[in-house]
């Protein structure tokens, strides 16, 4: 931990700081309630380098902690992402650290009894007997040869020594189901869509700081995308460069980000593919593609024509593949005026953002869970990406990059040698997963967390015996969530949280986390700028309560399992030791800021090497070479490298699709022949109402870790002026016909039921569509948590998926609404 | 001795409320009392509505109004242009909340907003401040006179510019530029975290400074300037009009009435 | 039970000294009984309620906020004070301007006076967040720019001037030159005192709809209205058949054409300020469409003003002391939501705080109500008390 007298005047006081800085576990004795005594003494700061919870982005904190208590965190200032800068959530984290409702150690289940308003009966129980309880369960489990009935489902991973502490779990335990994870709730039809075109199954990295126009569907960049906190900072400078960075956003709602953008086109709900395939039609048919990276006619005439199909032949292609099949089976018909009816927008202002994003380079198409949480999100998806071909955005300078890898240091226990026999028994027998991701319902997805539930009670493939959570609670977040109240009665159900949610009313043990402040993690970043980087917390006060850090908890069930697994978690002894092993990486491959082992890395908090190493200009690919990008790439190194397709190009017909043609014909109804294009697909809208419920992240939105703060509820949803509450965004005109007046109680109802919360007029809606922020309507949880007056949107959304990508169709929903 | 004054880019505001949660955190706010508070308006409708937001400070006036009502004093002006209170002086009489035509005065003892009570829940254990939450300032670090910290029931409060920060600065400093790592912990909490660098805070009597030149250059603006208050924090406004011209927007046919 | 207090009073020997001023040997009549019990009960329910809310909740009690800062406890102040400023008025039109005719309520409004503005000081008590740091911070500030410590001064003085004068017409002295010069001084600080008043409203520029600069005529003007309505309530019933004929006409023409001709004058005022701020586009006037619509302005207008102009317009009316008691509750009642109609179109559009805010919500809670018992149950108090010892209706034994 890195300590600093922050302050030239508290200098003075240096022997009581020597003291108090020593002062281990003095918040604790002080008691969480009360206040700091009101000493005259002043006391020295000590700053933490930390990674911030509150979203994936991963800012580096400095954790001011003074007498043992924290009082404030700001942003890193050598740290590339935080840039000593914060969102609103970061500031949050002593309130979560101090969180009265903290569960406060490891408790079991008295009560047989399960249901939403059955009291569990829980009783404290040591970390010895709780971590006993679990691997005598697991151990028996393992004994009947059924090891595939344990569980793990995690949200929010980290890194090595939480989330990826996982897979090696499972390989020894013999479970498939140790890797569940959320992220076909998140946004897994982006990745699908970039894989089907580019072959890279990841978000992108971007290279905003350079780029002079940004068409965004449905990214909420100024609320929630990530790193919002860096995207942030980039407004900031893009907004006010010479020239400033022009930007679109297409939405079905108000958001800031629209409304701080140029233009703001509010299109009907799982339309967005359709403009962007009328948008790449005014691309082709004006001749404003980027010639160099995607090719041209041979003569150079342009050929491209509305409705004129044209000769293959004629078109010499760089790096896109199959440019001319997709205008002549789709594109051609993709008029502006086509769009016009699908999407609602005017055809002028679909030609005039086509030119503007066609003329001003660099340019970028950004999309993310918007426009994909559709049955046809893949689709829709692909017309967005195929965009970033047209305009020579893959790799360029102001373009999408994809984010490198931290050449962490290998751990030294290799798990294969700690396999038993039913270990390997299990590895021969190829148990399908508990949500059938990657079987023959639903051969193409990573993740189905969604159908868990479903899948337990009906027995198919098998039913559950035990059921672990990290940082996930699907009972109140995914789709037709109730259903998972049926599922876990008889279910043993393990949960981590620190804190009371949802999923531990039906717990039979909770084993608590630490909080983000008072854990060991590593935090590889999520897709930023291309090259690697990886924070590291440390605890910034030692723990407050008897909790033990998740991935501490995994490793000592590991150390009670029987067998050669036991021996290898004892290797492993405790994430601190994995880290200390993941540093080493860093020994050869040194950061730019000094960090080249454990100890530096704890007291930057972060490691990161610049720069990215591959760039494309003008259609060439180059490699950097140590002082620029100089050594031109092959085909081979590109395909390899970059562009990961079949062909090693940007396929405008998707071969990866293409091996899945029945599926997706039957699935979809479209073509087996067609299947490779990006294309106009409908979505199926369902529900049986005539209003699109759209359920967004708000800015204040810690995903699900800030429903307990009572200042995060206070500023929840500015935009309506939901504070302390949340509003249902209406329409005035959609109101008044179903006489709803403002700040009237409104039912929203769909076919699974309803819910209530009170009406906001709001006259710059859609009037189809009506906006309920996601996140409150908690029935367990917290004191400030449960107060809410705004019912649960997951418990009406019907549990429907893309079936490419299986990321939920959550903004297809069709409600009613009508007056409470 | 600088006259410090805060410059807020609005072309730059990305509406995130960061500022609001800084402070909060840094001052030991409850939750809706906000010192520094971001606040959204609306015109027009689907599909040319217009969604506009500004983050409002205490304006620290050169001719501050609630410094004029104040009956004891308690409201000051400091000779580096801060206006503070002196919470040993406040006698709670809350004029100074009807005079300030900015709205940035608050008054705890009111019915909490958000329930439960966060007061009950983190009580002051001397039971003389108006609450106790265990993330306030560090105890020598809170100042009455200058209004710093947990305030002491029944009195009125207000954005300080951090005072507790600024005035640790190194004589001479005429920008607090919080990517200096040697100014950063004397900028004011919304200044340091505001992520587009939306805010900026110097010495308005420094004509070198960058508030000074941002002020010139980016046509710097006041609230209210017509009531004569004259305001230390500008606005630029650049092509995000968002400079409300009303108090509170009119309520118009919205169902509302 | 009162009376056999009286009773002890009257024969024990301890409150000798206080004999001479006291007349402690009279019975107390009816009024005092029932004024004396009523305001004990309704002052001790009504302090005791505000008081434990009060120590419980703290001023979380009220429902005022951050923006609406100043509510009904103020607007309860404001009608107490502003009476007391009109009573000390009509007490000097005989002492300062020599009309004789009023000599018979003189010593009564001087004593209403005296106790509307120690009532108005209790909720004030009650209502501001340190009042006893006030006694000394804010004699020694001396905060000249406040239009709120002249106030303090002027009512401290006003307070002071009072009692001494009470003080002189209790011992008789109507006609020495140190009585002329208390009332002289007493009348000036009772015109500063509410004209002050006025300003700490009138001078604030950022609230349109108080920025005036007839607000201290305006806060004169209703105070000598609902001075009127207070004489009136606590003499309606005064002449007997067997009181003077001069007195009688002072009760049943002279004061009930005052009371009508200040009606009219308060209604005249009030018709053009709010036209003007019904007409003006200007920012924050909105307020009073707001208001206007409310039930509590149509109350303040028809019962306070329209209804107790009707009910004193003729002769025969004026005459009839049922109709001048009426007139004088409904002027009572209409003038307290007068009080409390300005306070929230001052703050019910609040400044800067979005869209959203929409109006300020503000209706006053139940503790704020209950300041209305404990106001006027301490006031009933001392006046049935002063009604039974202090000769209240003493007139001077010679014109001078």
């Amino acid at each position: 931990m890195l300590e600093t007298d922050r302050r030239a005047f508290l200098k003075v006081g240096s022997a009581a700081g020597a003291l108090s800085a020593t002062g281990i576990g003095s918040a604790m004795l002080a008691g969480q309630t009360a206040g700091p005594a009101r000493a005259a003494a002043p006391s020295p700061t000590k700053i933490t380098k930390s990674v911030c919870h509150q979203c994936p982005a991963r800012c580096g904190i400095d954790v001011y902690v003074t007498d043992g208590r924290v009082h404030a965190i700001y942003g890193t200032l050598d740290h590339p992402i935080s840039n000593g800068k914060l969102c609103p959530k970061g500031h949050f984290g002593p309130y979560i650290l101090y969180d009265p409702d903290r569960i406060k150690g490891p408790l079991r289940r008295t009560n047989p009894d399960k249901g939403r308003d059955v009291d569990p009966g829980f009783v404290p129980i040591s970390w010895d007997e709780a971590l006993d309880l679990v691997a005598a369960r697991l151990n028996a489990l393992r004994a009947r040869g059924e090891a595939h009935r344990f569980a793990l489902l995690a949200g929010r991973g980290w890194g090595v020594s939480d989330d990826g502490l996982r897979d090696t779990f499972g390989k020894l335990f013999g479970t498939p189901n140790a890797t569940l994870g959320h992220s076909s709730m998140c946004s897994d039809g982006s990745k699908k869509a970039k894989q089907a075109l580019d072959g890279n199954y990841a978000y992108n990295a971007y290279d905003y700081r350079n780029t002079n126009y940004i068409l965004n569907f449905g990214a909420a960049f100024l609320e929630a995308y990530r790193p919002f906190n860096y995207n942030m900072q980039t407004w900031g400078y893009i907004r006010t460069k010479a020239p400033k960075t022009r930007v679109t956003v297409v939405d079905i709602r108000v958001t800031t980000t629209g409304a701080a953008a140029d233009h703001l086109l509010l299109v009907k709900p799982g339309t967005d593919g359709a403009l962007a395939l009328a948008i790449a039609h005014v691309l082709l048919t004006e001749g404003l593609w980027d010639r160099r990276f995607v090719g041209d006619f041979m003569d150079g005439r342009n050929r491209f024509v509305a409705g004129e199909t044209v000769e293959p032949a004629l078109f010499i292609e760089r790096w896109t593949k199959d440019l001319v099949a997709w205008w002549n089976a789709e594109l051609k018909d993709r008029t502006p005026e086509w769009a016009a009816e699908v999407t609602t927008v005017p055809a002028h202002r679909i030609v005039a953002t086509a030119r503007e994003f066609g003329t001003t380079r660099p340019a970028m198409a950004i999309f993310e869970r918007g426009p994909t949480t559709h049955t046809n999100g893949v689709y829709n998806g692909m017309a967005i990406h195929a965009l970033n071909a047209l305009v020579g955005a893959m790799y360029a300078k102001g373009g999408l990059l994809n984010q490198m890898s931290v050449p962490y240091g290998k751990l030294p226990w290799n798990a294969d040698e700690y396999m038993d026999d039913a270990a390997k028994a299990a590895a021969e027998r190829k148990m399908p997963r508990i949500d059938r991701a990657k079987t023959a319902a639903w051969p193409m997805v990573s993740n189905m967390v969604q159908e868990i539930a479903t899948n337990h009670l009906a027995g198919e493939p098998y039913k559950l015996d035990t059921m672990m959570f990290y940082l996930s609670n699907p009972m109140f977040s995914a789709p037709d969530c109730t259903t998972w109240e049926r599922a876990l009665k008889d279910v043993f159900v393990i949960e981590t949280s620190p804190f009371p949610s949802e999923t531990s009313r039906f717990a039979d043990l909770i084993l608590p986390d630490n909080t983000y402040l008072e854990r060991w993690q590593d935090t590889p970043t999520y897709p930023f700028q291309g090259w690697p980087m990886a924070g590291i917390r440390s605890p910034a006060v030692p723990p407050l309560y008897d909790c033990k850090t998740f991935g501490d908890t995994l490793i000592e069930i590991g150390k009670r399992i029987d067998g050669p697994m036991g021996a290898y978690y004892r290797q492993v002894d405790s994430v601190e030791n994995v880290l200390r092993h993941l540093a080493k990486g860093f020994e050869q491959n040194p950061g730019d800021n000094g960090v080249d082992g454990f100890e530096s890395w704890v007291e930057k908090g972060v490691w990161y090497r610049k720069p990215y190493l591959y760039r494309q200009v003008d259609g060439d690919f180059y490699e950097w070479d140590g002082v620029d990008y100089r050594r031109l790439m092959s085909e081979e190194d590109v395909k390899a490298k970059l562009l990961k397709t079949e062909s090693g190009r940007f396929e405008l017909r998707s071969s990866y699709l293409e091996h899945y043609a029945d599926y997706i014909e039957e699935k979809l109804g479209v073509p087996a022949d067609r299947v490779g294009f990006p294309q106009w697909v409908p979505p199926a809208y369902h529900g049986d109402g005539d209003l699109f419920l759209v359920t967004p992240k708000t800015p204040i939105h810690g995903e699900g870790r800030t429903a307990n703060l009572p200042h995060a509820l206070s500023l929840y949803q500015p935009v309506a002026g939901g504070r302390n509450d949340t509003f249902l965004e209406i329409h005035p005109a959609t109101a008044r016909a179903r006489g709803i007046r403002n700040n009237d109680p409104v039912r929203i109802i769909s076919p699974l039921g309803s819910i209530t919360t009170r009406a906001r007029l709001y006259p710059a809606a859609r009037p189809d569509v009506v906006v309920l922020p996601y996140g409150l309507g908690h029935w367990a949880h917290g004191r400030w948590a449960v107060s809410s007056k705004t019912g649960n949107s997951s418990e009406i959304i019907p549990n429907v998926s893309d079936p490419i990508s299986g990321l939920t169709a959550n903004y297809s929903v069709l409600v009613r609404v009508e007056r409470a | 001795m600088p006259r410090w004054g805060m410059v807020i880019d609005l072309e730059k505001c990305t509406g995130c409320q960061a500022c609001t949660t800084a402070c909060q955190m840094e001052n030991g706010r409850l939750p809706n009392e906000n010192w520094q508070d971001v606040l959204f308006y609306n015109e027009g409708e689907f599909p040319s509505g217009k969604l506009t937001w500004l983050p409002r400070p205490c304006m620290h006036c050169e001719n501050p109004s609630c410094m004029a009502v104040c009956p004891t004093g308690a409201t000051y002006k400091t000779e580096d242009g801060a206006v503070l209170i002196d919470w040993d002086r406040c006698i709670g009489c809350k004029y100074c909340m009807i005079a300030c035509p900015y709205g940035v005065r608050f008054y705890a003892e009111e019915k909490q907003k958000t329930q439960p009570d966060i007061r009950e829940v983190f009580p002051d254990p001397d039971g003389d401040r108006v609450w106790g939450p265990p993330w306030q300032l560090p105890a020598d670090r809170q100042n009455n006179k200058i209004g710093v910290g947990i305030q002491p029931k029944n009195v009125v409060s207000k954005c300080t510019f951090c005072y507790h920060r600024i005035s640790q600065a190194p004589p001479g400093t005429r920008d607090l530029d919080p990517n200096d790592p040697n100014l950063r912990d004397y900028t004011p909490a919304c200044v340091v975290t505001c992520a587009p660098t939306a805010r900026y805070f110097g010495d308005l009597d420094d004509p070198e400074s960058e508030v000074r030149r941002l002020i010139a250059e980016k046509r710097g603006t006041r609230l209210l300037d017509h009531l004569g208050n004259r305001p230390q924090v500008y606005y630029l406004a650049g092509e995000q009009p968002a400079i409300p011209e009303t108090r509170s927007v009119r309520m118009r046919d919205e169902g509302e009435a | 039970m009162a009376s056999s207090i009286a009773a002890v009073l009257r024969t024990g020997s301890w409150a000798d000294p206080l004999r001479p001023y006291l007349d402690l040997d009279r019975r107390p009549d009816a009024l005092s009984i029932a004024l004396m019990v009523l305001g004990a009960l309704g002052g001790a329910v009504g302090l005791a309620f505000v008081g434990y809310n009060l120590f419980v909740h703290g001023h979380a009690a009220f429902n005022t906020s951050s923006d609406m800062a100043w509510g009904a406890p103020i607007a309860f102040y404001l009608f107490f004070l502003l009476s007391s400023s009109g009573l000390s008025i009509l007490a000097s039109i005989d002492s300062v301007f020599g009309v004789h005719a009023f000599y018979p309520i003189a010593k009564r409004c001087v004593f209403l006076s005296m106790i509307t503005l120690i009532a108005g000081f209790s909720i004030l008590a009650l209502e501001i967040g340190h009042p006893f740091r006030m006694l000394w911070a804010l004699p020694f500030s001396l905060q000249i720019h406040s239009p709120m410590w002249w106030m303090g001064v002027f009512y401290t003085l006003d307070l002071m001037l009072l009692i001494v004068k009470f003080w002189l017409l209790h011992t008789g002295q109507w006609h020495t030159r140190l009585t002329h010069i208390v009332s002289v001084l007493s009348f000036v600080v009772c015109i500063l005192a509410p004209g002050t008043l006025g300003l700490v409203f009138g001078m604030m520029f950022m609230r349109p709809a108080w920025y005036s600069p007839v607000m201290p005529m305006y806060f004169i003007l209703t105070g000598f209205m609902s001075a009127m309505a207070f004489i009136t309530f606590f003499t309606a019933f005064e002449p007997k058949a067997t009181t003077p004929a001069n007195v009688r006409w002072l009760h049943e023409a002279t004061l009930p054409r005052l009371f009508f001709l200040s009606l009219l004058a308060v209604a005249g005022m009030r018709f053009g300020q709010l036209l003007t701020s019904l007409w003006t586009n200007y920012e924050g006037m909105e307020a009073n469409w707001y208001v206007l619509r409310s039930d509590m302005l149509q109350a303040e207008l028809l019962v306070g003003l329209v209804f107790p102009i009707l009910l004193l317009s003729t002769n025969g009316l004026r005459r009839n002391a049922f109709v001048r008691f009426a007139a004088a509750v409904l002027a009572m009642v209409g003038i307290f939501l007068a009080r409390l109609n300005l306070l929230i179109v001052g703050q019910i559009v609040p400044l800067f705080k979005g869209y959203w805010a929409g109006y300020v919500d503000y209706w006053p809670s139940l503790t704020e109500w209950m300041l209305v018992p404990a106001g006027f149950g301490i006031f009933c108090f001392i006046y049935g008390a002063g009604h039974w010892l202090l000769r209240l209706d003493a007139q001077p034994t010679q014109a001078r």
